[in-house]
């Protein structure tokens, strides 16, 4: 019996241990399992196949890592604690996560911008299936729905189960409040420009409406539309042009701040992750710069 | 990997100590393992799991397939380790094939009863007719016409 396909999701957990206390904390791990399978198993059966036993040794390691950050007890201390307990405790911390999560979800269903788009509705139901499907005594690690809508910066991979649920609702949120700043009709105009049928299309809404913005608030305009005119372009292209990439993310960083003041939205994390979508777009932009071109960046109707 | 290598000798040893207790019940049938045996039982557990991409945590159905069959009219002394073995090796591949939908006890009976009746005693017909139809069945979520499994 290979063992070791077991245990190749202990590294993140083992930073400093000593070889002896990386054999203790295998062999708790290994009694975790061993009773998770029974409770998967229900006494029914005396094996598994050994990609359930790899699942349900992820989520121990999913929640004991959760519990790890959460308390900021070095692994050496806890590998003393009875860890069937420690895995409770683990429980209860991401029961609170669930918490959160939900009403997270309450907010960004309340926050929809009323531009419609089909990927985002069924993204957002499929998130209310999570939270009916989401396993987390067996399978916590999970996240047993479909998440297609595309946010403007992805949740990084290394989140799991409801801590990346969680991620992406505060993102998604942010992405809400962003949209509604605006007009429906200028949204409206904007994304139909962007791509014709921009309401059963899967793309991301808020990095189009943003990167607008961002254009409008360096050209300085006082009128509120988001409607960039090909002249307004052409000044865009003599501001950016012989910008550096480090310039241009300079450049990014300081705008991205004013606008959200200017939006009232200035709450560190909504600046940031508006930065984060410009600086994101800069390659491309450098490319159109090149060409003369910045039709493909920025949107006029 | 040391722990690992330690789990599996913890494992074994008490996979061959419960087959040594098993034989005081099954030697009032004609039936018993010698130490050779068990160790080679017990050893072809851990093989069969391993080609079965499965795993165990405890102490394995060896002791429960021994219990089962001992009372075989099939099963005698001259095959009997080669009959567990095998019945092993069966048991473990229709696990997989069920999707795990029979319990080990629901596995067990219906592999005892059709080894006695229909199959009279002969592994291939338990394991090639009648254990496909059974995982079949439980698969697609039919229940086995009783009358069909004697």
């Amino acid at each position: 019996m290979n063992t070791s396909a077991l245990f190749p999701f202990i590294d993140p957990l083992v930073d400093d241990l000593s070889l002896q206390d990386t054999e203790r904390l295998q062999i708790k791990l290994w009694q975790l399992v061993s009773y998770q399978s029974k409770r998967y198993t229900m006494g029914d059966s005396s094996s598994l196949r050994i990609e359930t036993a790899e699942e349900l040794f992820t989520s121990i390691c999913f929640l004991l890592q959760l519990y790890q950050r959460e308390s900021h007890i070095p692994w050496q201390k806890l590998l003393d604690a009875d860890f069937k307990e420690l895995l409770k405790e683990s429980r209860s911390l991401a029961k609170v996560r669930i918490s959160q999560a939900k009403s997270l979800y309450t907010r960004t269903q309340q926050s929809l911008p009323k531009i419609k788009n089909d990927f985002l509705e069924d993204t957002l139901t499929n998130i209310g299936i999570f939270f009916q499907k989401y396993d987390i005594y067996l399978f916590a690690h999970q996240i047993p729905c479909i998440i297609d809508y595309p946010l403007a910066c992805p949740v990084p991979e290394t989140l799991y189960g409801i801590e990346y649920i969680l991620q992406y609702l505060q993102q998604l949120l942010i992405e809400n409040h962003f949209l509604q700043c605006f007009s429906i009709r200028d949204l409206n105009c904007l994304l139909s420009v962007y791509i014709p049928n921009y309401e059963s299309s899967l793309i991301n809404l808020y990095e189009p409406v943003a990167i607008n913005a961002w254009g409008h608030q360096l050209l300085v305009q006082t009128n509120n539309t988001l409607n960039i005119s090909h002249q307004e372009k052409g000044l865009l292209q003599q501001l950016f042009q012989h910008l550096s990439s480090p310039e241009l993310h300079h450049l990014a960083a300081a705008s991205a701040k004013k606008l959200t003041i200017e939006l009232s939205l200035s709450t560190p994390i909504e600046t940031d992750y508006l930065q984060h979508t410009i600086d994101s777009l800069i390659p491309r932009l450098k490319v159109a710069l090149n060409a003369q071109n910045l039709n493909g960046i920025f949107m006029s109707w | 990997m040391t722990f690992a290598l330690e789990t599996i000798k913890l494992q074994q040893l008490a996979a061959i100590q419960e087959l040594q207790k098993c034989n005081q019940f099954t030697e009032k049938f004609g039936l018993t393992l010698t130490e050779e045996q068990i160790q080679r039982l017990v050893n072809e557990r851990f093989e069969t799991l391993q080609e079965n991409g499965r795993i165990e945590f405890g102490e394995g159905v060896l002791k429960k397939l021994v219990y089962a069959f001992c009372s075989s009219p099939y099963l005698y002394q001259f095959d009997y380790e080669d009959t567990i073995a095998a019945l092993q090796e069966t048991f473990y591949y229709f696990k997989n094939e069920s999707d795990d939908r029979l319990s080990d006890d629901e596995l067990i009976t219906f592999m005892k009863q059709t080894f006695d009746g229909k199959a009279q005693g002969s592994l291939e017909y338990l394991a090639e007719t009648s254990l496909e139809e059974l995982c079949r069945n439980a698969r697609y979520g039919y229940k086995l016409d009783e009358g069909e499994s004697l």
